[in-house]
């Protein structure tokens, strides 16, 4: 279905997904500006993703649809607004001279009641 | 979903280290391990955990506790306490796959705690949304732990309430308690 997509040069940037349903037909058109600047590196990998989104979505059954958008909720939640300023970061590590000191005996075992 | 009341409360300024402490600025000394087995110079390694929670259990704290004065009696003392590292819940970078189980605490291996309000913390400060992974625990000699408490080092933040307290220990000691099998139960295609 993408196959005229790529590569991106002296190729159409303009295509459809076509979806006939009972009751519906889903016109999906991707309109690709190649025209702009670091489009091919900056642009292209999201673009793919969400054109595999829109396919993948057409190719889910009518039964899987609610389980589907549910699980697109929660990842639409779960990215959306910015990263949060951490108040605490990892555990830091600071190295320290030393020098070994005299060996120590552990304490002797005492039994005793629980 | 709604903030659930009653899972924190202070941590007391004295006595003995609770189970399910919340503890900031934990202090942990570790010989480098160019120094385990090479001559010197030696040196150690002083991690800084910012925070941790303590997962030793409560009775062997108290008589911990009540055994660290002069004739105080040696088969009560715990030589060490078990801690786990405390995370910021916000710096876990996973996909929403991973992190629903366990913002739910669903997953087996992790814990969400929820961010204790500021005053539920002793600092009056408040902490964020947290999160502890049960792989990365870690102990402290208790008398090196009580001597950085006492010297203002280390604080002293809040404690899991009754049943969130049992809550999280249960699960902690079930994530150590887990049995490694050769191979999934197979499912037909």
């Amino acid at each position: 279905m993408f196959g005229n997509a790529f590569p991106v040069t002296g190729l159409p940037t303009t295509f459809s997904l076509q979806q006939e349903l009972p009751g519906a037909t889903f016109t999906h058109t991707f309109s690709l500006r190649t025209g702009e600047p670091q489009w091919a590196t900056q642009f292209l990998p999201g673009i793919m993703m969400r054109m595999l989104c829109h396919w993948l979505l057409s190719e889910v059954s009518e039964r899987g649809l609610p389980e589907a958008a549910e699980t697109l909720l929660q990842v639409r939640d779960h990215y959306r607004g910015e990263p949060q300023v951490l108040r605490f970061g990892p555990p830091t590590v600071t190295t320290v001279p030393a020098v070994v000191g005299p060996p120590l005996q552990r304490p002797a075992l005492v039994l005793g009641d629980e | 979903m709604a903030r659930t009341e009653g899972i924190y409360e202070t941590a007391p300024r004295g006595g003995p280290i609770l189970q399910c402490e919340v503890l900031s600025d934990v202090f942990q000394s570790v010989l480098n391990e160019r120094s385990v087995l090479g001559g010197p110079p030696h040196s150690v390694d002083i991690i800084k955990h910012p925070l941790a929670i303590v997962v030793s259990q409560d009775c062997d704290l108290e008589w911990d506790h009540r055994a660290r004065v002069p004739d105080g009696a040696p088969d009560k003392l715990l030589p060490n306490v078990l801690l786990c590292e405390v995370h910021e819940a916000a710096s876990n970078p996973s996909n929403s796959t991973l992190w629903g189980p366990i913002r739910m605490n669903k997953n087996e291996r992790y814990q969400f705690l929820q961010a204790p309000r500021w005053l539920e913390d002793a600092l009056r400060e408040g902490l964020p949304e947290l999160l502890v992974d049960f792989k990365r625990y870690f102990s402290l000699p208790t008398g090196e732990l009580y001597r950085r408490i006492s010297a203002g080092q280390t604080r002293r933040r809040c404690v899991l309430q009754q049943p969130f307290r049992e809550h999280f220990s249960n699960r902690f000691y079930c994530f150590q308690m887990r049995i490694a099998l050769p191979g999934e139960h197979f499912s037909e295609p």
